[in-house]
């Protein structure tokens, strides 16, 4: 045993990696177990169940794997570490995130297929026809690489914009498409984008609601009439895929708004205050994504928005000008949105989708899913 | 299970490693082919008994073999069986569905295809068992008498599933070794090659590979400064990717006390495609060199017969690395080429060393794009691409992303890295602080892996 030691004394890299292997593989059976990662925003993975099936289909393992990848000690360090090695690669992206200038992350996009698109764009075309006696309006709000372009690094692959609402121009005219590009460019020197998130913020919005309401022959309320409150430190998404070291935080803003929201029966505020405590700040508005809801408004008419996540901080724009406001999510609503339309005799129908779901969302079709 | 895994890393192998190393020398056999078994049921619990079934079938006919030295048949009708059922396996489970489409093809006809998945490692295992009981027969080798420690052999988990293509005559003398198989000296080597074929992998082939990958994602609809950044980045991405693969194998086999044949040896440095495959997979090439050229007649029998064995060898390498036309098209690619170097170009590339450079780094790149590339048509276009001059506005971003990692990998593919290696390899001064930080880097990859692929599923 003497003479072992003597010898292992002259290979330290044995005694070193030896060492680092088994400490760390120890303290990561002893490390403390997360559910939630803060920092990526999501459920980490769990342990799975065993059983012979999933084990046969190949299904078993791999969850082990990512489990213990998941869990691993000091997971958020690594991340750290990885991304400071990335950044001294002059790596421009990371995990489908793509590093803008000033701090702005954006979403990858490498579309070479348009088939879901053109599919969108169709089903929005003969919605309109099949309800030829609304007033149906649509937009497709620009995300932001569309419209903060001096932040876009050359040649990287991102969405555009342009692309996505000549698309829907084309197949559902141009007469029923609401282009907010171009003002959101003219304000592109004032905070409308969030350097983290995928949403525009509530200031953002606001620009997009005015044109709106002259699209549809009506005056916005001015800007001054609303008063924003302002919460500090917000990451979003993007910042949670991304997890790059040195990230800038946003501030994430509301206008102050006492309107009640109607959610399956349940009325509540239409801001969730209780998400301003946590990462996902954004949930807040419209608290968070739901298949039917309905606002009263203080103003006249009915609208229906059918929507994708960018109308939540919109939609309480609307509150001054409409007496009520339904608010459809797609993604969740399995109705004839028709029937609906007709039963509610909406004055205005309002399909608000961004440039970069309305290229891959797999459920704008539902809208027509019940036309004969 | 692969080795560039968290799992592996801090679950798989401090357990093998620890049990192996306190068990009596006798078990040790043992624990490997346990350890082994467990490694490939890990990824393809399914397949597993196929894997067995082959080498009960080897160690028997092997067997069989060698207590009938002097009976002919015996001898050829066993060589035969192991012959038919390895080879027929790698084409039941590798080739099927290939032949069934291209007869739906050709023919009209519209068979089902069986839709089989590839067992893991199966063109690796069936074609070290095949040599294996070649060489009984040849009487090269004392066919193994205890089967644990054939299946110690067989399975052995470090190159089990990517090799390097490890033969019975490589390690059969440490197999039945007990004493003085492990030693402090090994397993420090061991280490060493482990964390630099780690580092391989994770830090240069998986940061080059996503660069191809976008291309890819972009159906290879790219300008031409953006298309040879990719294939670049690919031919970085398969030779970091695999080599640091073999890399790893072997340092795992030294851990454990064995000594694997070297798999590639800075191939992307050759003067010549004959000098490439010299230094390319090496344990393949020397396989069919040994197995199917030599036997063919090799270059005994005359120019025209040695070219037509070069024809055989270099279909069947095509065609092994995968069931495509393409995969055919990159063997005779090479065939071409190698037989163009034998009968004259080699004399003349000599002379011009720079030449041969360009021309062999065009040949091989060139290759990758073939080896890539399945659907022929995209192919066809891509390479046009390569040679055109269409512009390409996605080219700066990628440019900018990828330059240092493809400086990093093209350096080390040059003859650098075994130069500091060789002078620096015993100063611990320099050798741990380098080996910590590729350590740490690449777990640092691991935890956050969002790419970290297996690149080797249709071999």
């Amino acid at each position: 045993m003497k003479n072992f030691f003597n010898n292992i004394k002259k290979y330290p890299l044995i005694i070193f990696f030896g060492i680092f292997l088994y400490v760390l593989s120890i303290a990561d059976l002893f490390s403390p177990q997360y559910e939630f990662s803060d920092l990526e925003n999501r459920y980490l993975s769990k342990f799975p169940a065993f059983s012979l099936k999933t084990l046969i289909n190949n299904e078993y393992t791999p969850k082990v794997e990512d489990f213990t990848e998941d869990h691993f000690i000091k997971r958020n360090s690594w991340i750290s570490l990885k991304s400071i090695s990335e950044t001294v690669l002059g790596k421009g992206e990371n995990n489908g995130i793509v590093y803008g200038k000033d701090g702005y992350l954006f979403t990858k996009t490498l579309n070479s297929d348009f088939t879901q698109r053109v599919k969108n764009a169709g089903a929005l075309a003969s919605f309109i026809e099949y309800n030829d006696n609304f007033n149906i309006s649509i937009m497709i709000a620009p995300t932001a690489p569309s419209v903060m372009t001096d932040k876009v690094k050359d040649g990287s692959p991102v969405n555009n914009a342009a692309a996505v609402i000549g698309q829907v121009s084309e197949l559902a005219g141009s007469e029923n498409v609401v282009d907010v590009t171009e003002t959101l460019k003219s304000h592109s020197d004032e905070y409308i984008y969030y350097l983290t998130d995928h949403h525009w913020t509530t200031l953002g919005a606001y620009y997009a609601y005015a044109d709106y309401m002259q699209s549809i022959g009506r005056n916005p309320q001015s800007l001054d009439s609303f008063e924003f409150v302002e919460v500090k430190d917000f990451l979003g998404t993007h910042y949670s895929k991304s997890k790059n070291f040195n990230v800038e935080t946003d501030t994430m803003s509301y206008i102050k708004n006492d309107s009640q929201i109607d959610i399956l029966g349940t009325k509540d505020s239409i801001y969730d205050y209780s998400k301003l405590e946590t990462r996902d700040k954004y949930a807040m508005f419209l608290r968070g994504n739901n298949a039917y809801s309905t606002i009263k408004g203080n103003g006249e008419g009915k609208i229906l928005v059918i929507k994708d996540s960018y109308a939540n901080c919109f939609v309480p724009f609307l509150t001054e000008d409409f007496a009520q406001i339904d608010v459809l999510d797609m993604r969740f609503y399995m109705q004839n949105v028709t029937m609906l339309m007709e039963e509610q005799q909406y004055d205005q129908v309002l399909v608000l989708y961004n440039s970069e779901t309305f290229d891959t969302d797999i459920y704008v079709p539902r809208l027509v899913m019940y036309n004969k | 299970m692969i080795f560039s895994n968290i799992f592996f890393l801090f679950r798989f192998l401090p357990v093998v490693l620890l049990i192996y190393y306190i068990v009596p020398y006798k078990y040790k056999n043992g624990i490997i082919t346990i350890a082994s078994l467990i490694f490939y049921s890990w990824g393809e619990v399914k397949y597993f008994p196929i894997m067995i079934a082959s080498t009960v079938v080897d160690f028997f006919a092997s067997r069989t073999i060698e207590r009938n030295r002097d009976n002919i048949k015996i001898k050829k009708i066993c060589l035969a069986i192991s012959m038919c059922f390895n080879l027929g396996m790698l084409l039941f489970f590798k080739y099927t569905d290939f032949f069934i489409a291209n007869i739906n093809n050709f023919v009209g006809t519209s068979i089902p295809l069986l839709n089989i998945t590839l067992p893991l490692g199966i063109s690796f295992y069936t074609f070290q068992t095949m040599s294996y009981t070649i060489d009984v027969y040849r009487g090269k080798v004392a066919a193994e008498k205890n089967i644990i420690n054939f299946y110690a052999f067989v399975t052995m988990f470090p190159q089990l599933i990517a090799g390097p293509i490890v033969k019975y005559t490589d390690i059969n003398k440490k197999l039945n070794t007990y004493e003085g198989r492990i030693t402090l000296e090994g397993i420090n080597e061991g280490i060493k090659w482990f964390i630099l074929g780690l580092g391989k992998k994770v830090l240069i082939a998986n940061n080059v590979g996503a660069l191809w990958t976008d291309i890819e994602t972009m159906g290879f609809a790219v300008g031409t400064p953006l298309a040879w950044l990719g294939i670049i980045a690919y031919t970085l991405q398969i030779y970091f990717d695999f080599s640091g693969y073999s890399l790893m194998a072997i340092g795992l086999g030294k851990m454990l006390g064995f000594d694997f044949p070297m798999n590639f040896n800075l191939p992307y440095i050759s003067k010549s495609i004959t000098e490439f495959w010299r230094r390319w997979h090496i344990t393949l090439s020397s396989w069919f060199k040994e197995y199917v050229y030599i036997p063919l007649g090799g270059n005994r029998k005359g120019i025209k017969r040695q070219i037509i064995n070069m024809l055989v060898v270099w279909f069947l390498t095509g065609f092994w690395h995968g069931a495509d036309w393409n995969f055919m098209l990159w063997g005779l690619y090479y065939f071409m080429l190698l037989t163009l170097e034998k009968v004259f170009l080699l004399k003349k590339l000599e002379k011009h060393p720079l030449i041969a450079r360009i021309y062999t780094i065009l040949a091989f790149v060139i290759g990758w794009a073939i080896f890539y590339i399945t659907d022929l048509g995209v192919l066809g276009r891509f390479i046009s691409t390569l040679f055109s001059f269409t512009p390409d506005a996605r080219f700066g971003y990628y440019f900018g992303s990828y330059i240092v990692s493809i400086a990093v990998g093209i350096l080390c593919s040059t003859s650098l890295t075994t130069k500091f290696y060789n002078k620096f390899k015993d100063n611990n001064y320099v050798m741990l602080p380098l080996l910590f930080v590729i350590f740490i880097l690449s777990v640092a990859y691991l935890v956050d892996s969002t790419y970290n692929p297996f690149i080797y599923f249709r071999f």
